[in-house]
């Protein structure tokens, strides 16, 4: 499901408080507007694209070519709506939004392909389990279930609220914060099983 | 279940040295920069075409029964496989829109087949005609001919084939009303 209008207006408006207009991206906005300037386009990406891809890879829990087509396709989106973007947010955080709706549209891609279930099912994507590979906490993100990866990347990562998280995922808050409660029950799980664990990790 | 609050300060530790960034794989800023380049570029040639019907609804410009469709610049269909056809759109005697079909409506009407070729990447151009024009000849005169009808407006649209010209021809809303679809396939030099 597509956050409406006023979903996204809501998410906006909720990161009035985060992070004020940064005059450097307005610039270069305003820039890329008047008639497209690739050079514009590359230094918003430099500024946003490591974010971003860093986004979609725990999202996606693939550092691959999944995740380089949803930044790459959220930035498509994002140079045809950057004239009606509104700057109620940061720049940075409409990015940030635009990445997850691709994400969440590669994972129901997924979810024809491989019947992966990215709501709950929680170990169908983790995977014959290495003991004796390191469980380093990037490697348990990864292999989470996807609904609940996303939710706790969002989350715990992110700093998003329940109720933004659910706005951007179309889910309810409640489901929100039951899916990263389950999403840190898997990681303690995997803490604990890990050999190499550090123990600063384990609660 | 847990709350939110419940990590521990080493949890919150390990999740805040994560790295908010990651160095993006190479190639990956040019291949965006050509997608946005390309999508913006498709994204003004709809623009034009919106921008031409609606100019020509808004300062009256109508066929010969007031019908207006104006201009369509949608080149979308440009370097497509297959061959061009010109659609002239004449009215004469015949073309009687119902007279319970309000203006709006029909402009609506063509809108929206118009639009919908330019979707399919099949219209390359749109154009209304004025409604006198001139004749030149062993004789001038002003008066534009009457037995076929008006020439009212004309499109290019890309077709695989010359049936598939007429099936698009056949799908003008100007047919319902009496007007005439001439199909004639560009000779291209």
């Amino acid at each position: 499901m597509q956050p409406s209008g006023a979903q996204n207006a809501l998410i906006e408006t909720m990161d009035d408080h985060r992070a004020p207009v940064d005059s450097n991206d307005a610039a270069l906005v305003a820039l890329f507007l008047r008639g497209g300037d690739e050079s514009a386009f590359r230094q918003l990406f430099r500024r946003h694209g490591p974010a971003m891809y860093a986004l979609a890879t725990r999202i996606l829990g693939d550092p691959g070519r999944e995740a380089e087509d949803a930044v790459q396709e959220a930035w498509v989106r994002a140079a045809k709506g950057l004239a009606s973007f509104g700057w109620r947010s940061s720049l940075r955080t409409w990015l940030t939004g635009i990445t997850v709706n691709c994400c969440r549209e590669v994972l129901r891609s997924r979810l024809r392909d491989r019947h992966e279930s990215i709501e709950s099912d929680p170990g169908a994507n983790a995977g014959p389990r290495d003991s004796a590979a390191r469980l380093d906490l990037e490697h348990a993100i990864r292999i989470l279930p996807a609904g609940y990866r996303a939710v706790f990347v969002l989350h715990d990562i992110e700093g998003w609220t329940h109720a933004e998280i659910g706005a951007r995922l179309g889910i309810e808050a409640g489901t929100s914060k039951s899916q990263l409660a389950h999403a840190r029950q898997a990681l303690r799980a995997h803490w604990r099983a890990s050999p190499a664990k550090e123990d600063s990790h384990a609660r | 279940m847990h709350g939110d609050d419940d990590l521990s300060p080493g949890e919150r530790a390990a999740l805040a040295a994560l790295a908010r960034e990651i160095s993006l794989p190479r190639g990956l800023e040019d291949r965006a920069a050509v997608a946005v380049a390309g999508a913006l570029r498709s994204r003004r040639r709809r623009s034009l075409a919106v921008r031409g019907l609606l100019a020509a609804v808004l300062t009256g410009a109508v066929f010969a029964a007031g019908l207006g469709l104006g201009e369509q610049r949608a080149r979308t269909a440009a370097g497509a496989p297959g061959a061009r056809f010109l659609l002239v759109l004449r009215e004469g005697a015949a073309f009687h829109p119902p007279a319970t079909l309000s203006q709006a409506a029909l402009v609506q009407e063509y809108s929206v087949w118009a639009h919908q070729l330019g979707n399919e990447g099949r219209l390359e151009l749109g154009e209304k005609l004025a409604d006198a024009g001139w004749l030149l000849g062993a004789e001038e005169r002003s008066s534009p001919p009457t037995g076929d009808g008006v020439i009212a407006g004309l499109f290019i649209v890309r077709a695989a084939s010359e049936a598939q010209a007429l099936e698009i021809g056949r799908t003008c809303p100007h047919l319902r009303y009496g007007g005439v679809v001439e199909v004639r396939r560009i000779v291209e030099t």
